[in-house]
């Protein structure tokens, strides 16, 4: 395991373990662990204090106004998710790094949204047609599941019926073959009256277009949609306490 | 909303203004109008800016807007384009897309921008506004771009 500290951008890579030392230490911990010497050693920490390009990122840490939760999955079944903490100042974001390593991003919160639309990697897609597609829970499980012969047989369920083509056909064919991401952001926070708050999107992106995913109830929902709307979602997702301190 | 309309002199384009944003006078040559709003709410005042550019010959639409693409990269710090598309605007085919910069002098900036030529001539409708502030604004941004008139072609002059 290797630290890896940019001083010019702030990214620190490190493994889990050492980012709780960090964080332990940060937060005043007499004994936050045997990582310290290391962190030293990368620059993240000089002269007793965090890196001044490290500091704001670890205060969001230690005082969130918000946290976030971000999760993707490929076709490959492969997944890779992030952690976030969002002050009024400062947000830092904890991405999984090759080699179960993790990275550490300090941004503004005003470039929380790009810097979400940078993992998940949003860019422009074909439009996949304006009706949505509503399907049983156990076909979308089955349309999303790691197995293409599992997703195949997901598909001819939706065909199967003789209600004509299902909508987002090119969409559904596209989860068969690959590629596909789906992913996910959650934001929750706690309300100045005490109450807990939250604000989610969740989005699959194919060669054929772009949908925005409902999973809320018993079925689910995906809704055609296109990178310019998710866009607007996402610098939407801030809560006030974080927009207007 | 309803607009101001503005009618560019030397070009003949018609950009609808939102009531009350300041437009600049004499802004420099290739540009046909800069309009921006009063205040600031988030830092980065909202802008309109209307580009015209001739077009090297042979240079159609996409071609153009390859090259647009490239010269944005360029120059635009963290440029990223989020969204593109082809559209018909003014009964014309025309480009859109949306990006996102952002300068020291900035901040995170939310960039959509039309593009439609007319025989020979570039104009490109590029509306920024802080990135945040997005939402508030992409409606009316939208409608802008669909009242905007480009200048008539020398063809539909000569035949005034």
């Amino acid at each position: 395991m290797t630290i890896a500290f940019d001083t010019r951008t702030g990214r620190l890579r490190l493994d889990q373990e050492t980012f709780d030392c960090l964080v332990a230490w940060a937060s005043g911990a007499t004994e936050p662990g045997p990582r310290l010497t290391e962190l030293r050693d990368a620059g993240a920490i000089r002269n007793g204090a965090p890196h001044p390009a490290v500091w704001p990122g670890l205060q969001a840490v230690t005082e969130p106004v918000c946290r976030l939760h971000l999760a993707s999955i490929d076709d490959d079944g492969q997944s890779r998710s992030g952690d976030g903490w969002i002050a009024s100042n400062a947000a830092a974001l904890l991405l999984d790094a090759p080699d179960d390593m993790r990275e550490l991003v300090t941004v503004h919160p005003t470039f929380l949204p790009m810097a979400i639309a940078r993992v998940v990697r949003l860019g422009p897609h074909p439009r996949p047609g304006s009706d949505p597609l509503h399907l049983p829970r156990v076909v979308y499980d089955g349309l999303f599941a790691p197995d293409q012969g599992v997703r195949r047989r997901a598909a001819e369920q939706l065909s199967a019926g003789d209600a004509g083509d299902p909508p987002l056909g090119d969409v559904v064919e596209q989860l068969v073959t690959g590629p596909w991401r789906l992913w996910a952001v959650t934001l929750t926070w706690t309300t100045p009256q005490g109450e807990p708050a939250a604000q989610a999107i969740q989005v699959v992106a194919t060669d054929a277009g772009l949908c925005l995913v409902d999973t809320g109830g018993q079925d689910a929902t995906m809704w055609p949609t296109t990178a310019t709307r998710v866009w607007r979602r996402l610098t939407l997702l801030l809560p006030d306490e974080v927009r207007a301190p | 909303m309803d607009f101001d309309d503005y009618r560019h002199p030397g070009t003949g384009c018609v950009v609808p203004l939102p009531p009350g944003w300041q437009r600049l006078e004499d802004p420099p040559p290739g540009i046909a109008v800069i309009a921006r709003e009063p205040e600031a709410p988030a830092g980065f005042r909202a802008n309109l800016v209307v580009n015209v550019d001739e077009l090297p010959d042979g240079l159609g639409l996409d071609g153009w807007q390859d090259e647009s693409d490239r010269l944005l990269r360029e120059e635009l710090p963290s440029y990223y384009l989020l969204d593109r598309e082809q559209i018909r605007l003014a009964g014309r085919p025309a480009v859109r897309r949306l990006a996102h910069h952002a300068g020291s002098d900035t901040g995170p900036v939310t960039m959509e921008q039309w593009a439609i030529a007319v025989g020979s001539t570039g104009f490109t409708l590029t509306a920024s506004v802080a990135t945040l502030a997005y939402d508030s604004l992409a409606d009316v941004f939208a409608e802008i771009a669909r009242q905007f008139r480009p200048g008539p072609t020398s063809d539909e002059e000569a035949a005034r």
